[in-house]
């Protein structure tokens, strides 16, 4: 059988002033996309988000499952400029610990719309949150790149040592 | 004694053993690359001694192989780029100390336990079947993008053909709203799947994983996580089932009959192996 789950390519986050970096020209030789970051934000309640080709207009969206230790819901949000890989991170400020998010990326390269996807696992010893989501790019183009950045303004940044790793998935 | 060339070395004897000729060097070919090994094509030299062996040896890491061409060289370091150059040996186990040129570079694919068994297209099948699936994972994964030929519906899934009320199921499913959940005894199939029409750009998305599916002791248990939004509207779902028999999954079929003309020719669904 074919090996069929590779490694694309790892950022590793040295230094503190990383804001985003971008995963950039991605082959279109695998049938799905995996990405996996581990990380910390030096400052509290932060999203980390995802962009396609670099595209900053509207044309994300996502429907989520969201469990916060004390309460479930559903949630929806539309035309939305990123989708979240991690949410909520670092309640409380620490750098030390990391948040968890996963997105599957179907179809990346099809004429259709991308859907995907999302695991936040993010635990923070008596607080955090849990969340299975899933997201859509309104764009028919071959996904080529993938930001991952901070979406709120001001001076946020990685702490040392987050990673992300994208991979390919490839069916037979 | 020091050997000077060939032609000196044919005419030495060892004792009363005769030494054969030395080889000369083979004419590269292709190398390429495997998992976390690699294929060196060569060419024989006609001139020289005959040779009882090839070697290929690596640039970086000195990893040799020996063969008839291509030669495989494994244990090599996946993702590393490697060249290779091949030489001959002779029945004295000696060779001419000539190589042939450096073949092409090729970076070996680094080993995982996730591989790919088989893959289907919709086409307007009502049904999707997987058959034979060998017992040698520890799991499996399924992916999926659904969408149907037609209108919206649902499909659902089915280990080894088996129809009889041998599965059960719960679920936890938000649509943007609300959240819901479910568990149903005693069904005639694992787990439902939402299909979107074939009227938009959009598919459900699930990743579908199966857990000691080759035990003929255990019951499987199984679960997906997927959904679908369509910018407004859609639902999110993790499901988990049990297929309450004890025989090895070896097949699995996914229905779309509930569907209006089954499912869409976009939709694909991959079947992976994981080994544990």
């Amino acid at each position: 059988m074919a090996v069929t789950y590779e490694p694309i390519s790892t950022y590793t986050v040295s230094g503190s002033t990383t804001t985003t970096f971008t995963f950039s020209s991605i082959p279109a030789t695998y049938t799905d996309l995996r990405l996996v970051f581990n990380g910390a934000v030096g400052t509290a309640s932060l999203t980390v988000a995802v962009r396609y080709n670099a595209d900053t207009a509207s044309n994300y969206s996502l429907t989520r499952l969201y469990g916060s230790g004390t309460s479930t819901l559903s949630n929806r949000t539309s035309s939305l400029n990123y989708i979240p890989l991690t949410d909520d991170i670092l309640i409380g400020g620490s750098t030390t610990i990391p948040s968890f998010g996963i997105i599957d990326i179907f179809s990346y390269t099809s004429a259709n719309y991308k859907s995907a996807l999302g695991t936040v696992s993010n635990d923070q010893n008596g607080t955090g949150n849990v969340q299975k989501m899933v997201s859509m790019w309104r764009s028919t183009s071959t996904i080529t790149s993938i930001t991952v950045y901070i979406t709120s303004a001001g001076s946020y940044y990685f702490a040392s040592g987050a990673t992300a790793t994208l991979y390919g998935i490839k069916a037979a | 004694m020091t050997i000077t060339n060939k032609v000196s070395l044919k005419s030495v004897m060892s004792g009363n053993t005769p030494i054969a000729d030395v080889v000369d060097a083979p004419t590269i070919g292709a190398a390429t690359a495997g998992t976390e090994s690699a294929t060196v094509a060569y060419t024989a030299a006609t001139t020289g001694g005959t040779a009882t062996s090839f070697t290929a040896i690596s640039t970086p890491g000195s990893v040799t192989g020996t063969g008839a061409s291509p030669i495989t060289v494994s244990g090599l370091t996946g993702g590393t780029a490697y060249t290779f150059k091949v030489y001959g040996t002779n029945a004295s186990g000696v060779w001419s100390g000539v190589q042939s040129a450096a073949s092409n570079s090729v970076t070996p694919a680094v080993a995982t336990s996730f591989e790919s068994i088989a893959s289907a297209s919709g086409t307007g099948a009502s049904t999707i079947t997987f058959s034979s699936i060998p017992a040698t994972y520890k799991s499996l994964q399924v992916r999926m993008w659904l969408q149907t030929n037609a209108t919206t519906g649902t499909a659902f899934l089915r280990a080894n053909g088996i129809s009889s009320s041998v599965y059960s199921y719960h679920l936890l499913n938000g649509n943007g709203a609300t959240v819901t959940v479910s568990g149903l005894a005693t069904q005639t199939s694992a787990i439902l799947f939402n299909i979107q029409d074939n009227a938009t750009s959009s598919g459900n998305v699930y990743i579908v994983d199966i857990q000691d599916y080759a035990s003929t002791t255990n019951y499987k248990t199984i679960r997906s996580f997927g959904g679908i939004d369509l910018n407004g509207s859609g639902n999110v779902s993790i499901k988990s089932a049990l297929y309450q028999q004890t025989t090895a999954i070896s097949s699995l079929t996914f229905d779309a009959s509930n569907t209006g003309g089954g499912f869409g020719g976009t939709a694909t669904i991959a079947l992976y192996g994981i080994k544990g």
